[in-house]
């Protein structure tokens, strides 16, 4: 299968919700948000876990078995300016392929989207509907947290495919397979996980928003003599989070290149512990590693990310194609943190 | 475009997306609510400095070996590609525009939010260079093929210097200007000390038009003069000039000159023979080493048959002519005793209005005009009606104060950054100008500076002659004479297909 294969998977209705969203911005009229719901995916990601508490078991590692595909999947969004009525944003997904030492990508996006509270329940319906067959998809998340939650469609539809897609191959996420247990998106991840397996697909998912550490506060948790290898810390990390997450994956502490960070690593829960060993010793001779990180996933998220020179020339485009021009956002951030603050991408407030 | 930075005479102009502004383009900033306007010259351009961009291009490294497709459906690409391909152009203010007409005052200052820049085209710039011109000298080419002309007035009564490195082309300027300025019937003078214009009167084709208007003078050869014809003042300006006589011997020469001539008897070898009978041995000596040097230049005789005089060859030229002399194979000594000579000569003729002036071409002048001539050459014989050219590509080697002077610069390619300061600190125009401009341009390209492009900064591509201009070099090797640039074997095309430009669907 060629990743060329998978661009029939045009995200059509991203590009035609995102598109009629801006355009519905002139008849759109503002009211105050009623939306209190907190949302965070990425819960089940930034983790803090005090390992060292008793002989968390290491699996060592070796570069073994045939080299298979992997696939990286990232996604960003960031947040453009703000509207009268409420938010410009864009979002960007890659799927990166490795396979024999070749790389080649599907960047989909930069999707704009016009989001304000009059169409944000919709436009949020319409997408889970349309892309994750999520059909009571409840009530959308708050305006300032809608960004993050298109971005989180994108994602999980371009993994949704990708296992739908490929057989055999190695499934890489950023981040892991925790979630709250009263996330929607559970079922979700869920489901994405089965229908991989049952296409013979493996998922790991890396997280780098973990933080690992031994309880003497030292950060060497694997020694790099010992490397490469896993440490398996699931019943740390679950006993840390009970009752509050559910770990669809087998939480592993990696560290699969000397002189690296370690990094968490989960592994669907559902996958025999053997053959999740056997698929990162796949990992090793399939694709490349950098500071223990996947080459794959490492590219998906430089194609992603969206640089400050890309967010100005997307004002550009939003300026010329909807005549909204950009005016220089009110930073109360900068002029109270001078340099010292943010990621310097430029924002704006549009006026129509 | 838009003002991006206004900072004293130089206005940074942001382009996105990129327009096609070469260095030395016009640029017209309108601000239509002062109905007034700024006319910039790019002498720079750039890329603007975009936030994050240093980010983008090493993201673009570390996945240009990527094979991929981007499905950009909303088209954002060329948005952004034109973002990381905005250009700074560093400009200098030239001239302002109030009601419609140009204004020296730059103490004005556009507004940057009602002012629109726009680039001129040729023939709007050629509109500022040459307003109302009457009679035109076609210099050459702007970069896209307009003709451009200076006008007759903007040379004449002028002094000119013709500056730049070695073969950018400064000697074949200055023959199309002294062709051009024949044709209108002008009196040209050379000194060519590399025998670089004896073809220009070329005889043996039918096709130049300035065969019989051009005359070689060769010193010593078929240009001789006799001692009454130079004069005592003449003679003793060079033996005191140029061959440093002392004071003293210079009375005696006075005194043995008065009485050959009043004994008509003013000939080489009855000099040579008064001189010799001087009491004072000091003074003989001084006399008669001075008198060798004269008579080795071969440039006196007593024979009248072949004698010529100034006025000769001067007649000759009337109704556009030139005398090229040729000092290629005379040496530094010989060289100055003619040029002295001669200099004197016209000065004295032009006082006469014999002539009612002459251009004046001097190659490598440093290496034949003593000191004190620079000075005399551009204030005093201007005004009598010489009109200095100096073509040289040592530019230190003419004074700062002749740069302050000259009314138009043709300045060729430089690369030393020695000879930039040189002629950057000395010109007309600013410092930045120079070195930037004259660093890029071309061979055959010249940046005319001065009166006769009115003072608006020129890049032109000199024309070609009609005529035999080139110096004959001379080679070793024959392969030398006919080496050619060959198109590189480098394809602009990446050969293995990766790296190319990304698929946007």
């Amino acid at each position: 299968m060629e990743l060329a294969d998978v661009s029939h998977m045009v995200p059509m209705d991203f590009f035609d919700l995102g598109r009629s969203s801006l355009e519905e911005m002139a008849s759109i009229t503002s009211r105050p948000s009623i939306d209190g719901v907190e949302w965070s995916d990425e819960a089940g990601d930034a983790l803090i876990l005090r390992l060292g508490g008793h002989n968390a078991p290491l699996i060592r590692l070796s570069e073994a078995g045939q080299s298979v595909p992997v696939i990286g999947i990232d996604t960003t969004n960031i947040e453009l300016g703000q509207t009268g009525q409420g938010i410009l944003c864009a979002v960007r997904g890659t799927v990166v392929k490795a396979e024999e030492g070749r790389y080649e990508y599907i960047r989909h996006g930069p999707f704009i989207f016009h989001i304000t509270n009059t169409n944000r329940q919709t436009l949020y319906e319409n997408l889970m509907a349309s892309f994750l067959d999520v059909r009571e998809s409840g009530h959308a998340p708050p305006l300032e947290k809608m960004t993050e939650r298109i971005r989180g469609v994108l994602e999980r539809w371009l993994q949704r495919q990708v296992s739908l897609t490929y057989r055999g191959a190695l499934i890489l996420w950023d981040g892991s397979l925790a979630a709250p247990r009263t996330s929607r998106s559970l079922p979700l991840m869920s489901r994405i996980l089965r229908e991989a397996r049952e296409r013979e697909n493996t998922i790991l998912a890396f997280s780098k928003k973990t933080t690992l550490a031994l309880w003497n506060g030292g950060h060497d948790i694997v020694d790099n003599r010992l490397a490469p290898s896993l440490l398996d810390i699931d019943e740390d990390a679950r006993l840390s989070y009970a009752g509050q997450l559910c770990f669809l994956g087998h939480v592993y502490a990696s560290k699969l290149r000397p002189g690296s960070f370690t990094l968490r690593l989960d592994i669907d829960r559902q996958v025999p512990a053997p053959e999740a060993v056997e698929a990162v010793q796949r990992l090793l001779v399939s694709d490349g590693l950098r500071e223990n990180y996947p080459e794959t996933l490492r590219l998906a998220h430089v194609l992603s990310k969206l640089s400050p020179a890309e967010v100005i020339g997307i004002h550009r485009f939003i300026g010329k194609k909807y005549g909204f021009q950009a005016h220089q956002y009110p930073n109360v951030r900068g002029a109270i943190l001078g340099p010292l603050e943010g990621n310097g991408l430029p924002r704006g407030i549009f006026l129509h | 475009m838009q003002i991006l930075k206004l900072d004293g005479n130089t206005v940074d102009i942001i382009a996105c997306p990129p327009e096609d502004i070469r260095k030395g383009d016009y640029i017209l900033l309108s601000d239509i609510a002062a109905n007034a306007g700024l006319v910039v010259q790019a002498i720079n351009a750039g890329y603007a400095n975009i936030p994050g961009l240093l980010e983008d291009l090493l993201r673009e490294t570390s996945t240009k070996d990527l094979e991929g497709i981007d499905m950009d459906l909303l088209g954002t690409q060329s948005y952004i590609d034109a973002i990381k391909s905005a250009k700074v152009f560093t400009c200098k203010i030239r001239r302002a525009i109030v009601d419609g007409y140009l204004n020296d005052d730059l103490s004005w200052t556009p507004n940057r939010s009602t002012t629109f820049a726009r680039k001129l085209s040729e023939e709007e710039t050629l509109r500022l260079v040459e307003p109302g011109l009457d009679d035109t000298i076609p210099l050459g080419n702007l970069r896209n093929g307009t003709l451009v002309s200076i006008p007759l007035s903007g040379l004449d009564g002028k002094l000119n210097i013709v500056t730049g490195k070695k073969g950018t082309g400064k000697s074949h300027l200055s023959k199309l200007l002294l062709l051009s300025l024949l044709e209108r019937g002008a009196i040209c003078v050379v000194f060519d000390v590399n025998g670089e214009y004896v073809g220009l009167g070329d005889k043996s084709s039918s096709e130049n038009p300035l065969a019989g208007k051009v005359h070689v003078l060769y010193p010593g050869e078929n240009f001789k003069t006799t001692l009454a014809y130079t004069g005592l003042r003449v003679f003793l300006g060079i033996a005191s000039s140029v061959l440093d006589l002392p004071p003293n011997s210079a009375w005696e020469i006075r005194r043995i000159w008065s009485t050959l001539a009043e004994n008509n008897a003013l000939t080489l070898k009855k000099l040579g023979e008064a001189m010799n009978a001087v009491s004072n041995g000091y003074i003989r000596e001084a006399l008669l080493r001075r008198y060798d040097s004269m008579l080795s230049s071969n440039l006196f005789t007593d024979d009248l048959r072949e004698a010529s005089t100034i006025e000769d060859w001067l007649n000759k030229c009337k109704g556009g002519g030139a005398l090229i002399f040729n000092l290629k194979n005379l040496g530094v000594g010989i060289r100055q005793i003619v040029v002295e000579f001669i200099l004197v000569k016209l000065r004295h003729l032009l006082e006469d209005w014999f002539v009612p002036g002459v251009f004046l071409f001097a190659e490598e002048a440093h290496l034949y005009l003593r000191e004190t001539y620079w000075e005399d050459l551009i204030t005093r014989m201007r005004h009598l009606g010489i009109f200095p050219t100096f073509i040289t590509n040592q530019p230190d080697s003419i004074n700062e104060g002749i740069y302050r002077q000259a009314d138009n610069i043709f300045l060729f390619n430089f690369t030393n950054e020695n000879d930039l300061e040189t002629v950057s600190k000395a010109t007309m125009t600013d410092v930045n100008t120079v070195t930037m401009i004259a660093k890029a341009l071309p061979p055959r390209h010249c940046l005319v500076l001065g009166k006769a492009v009115n003072d608006f900064p020129l890049i032109v591509k000199v024309r070609e002659v009609k005529a035999k201009t080139m110096g004959e070099t001379r080679f070793f090797f024959p392969s030398t004479r006919t080496r050619r640039q060959e198109k590189l074997p480098l394809s602009l095309v990446n050969a293995t297909g990766s790296g190319g430009p990304h698929v946007t669907n």
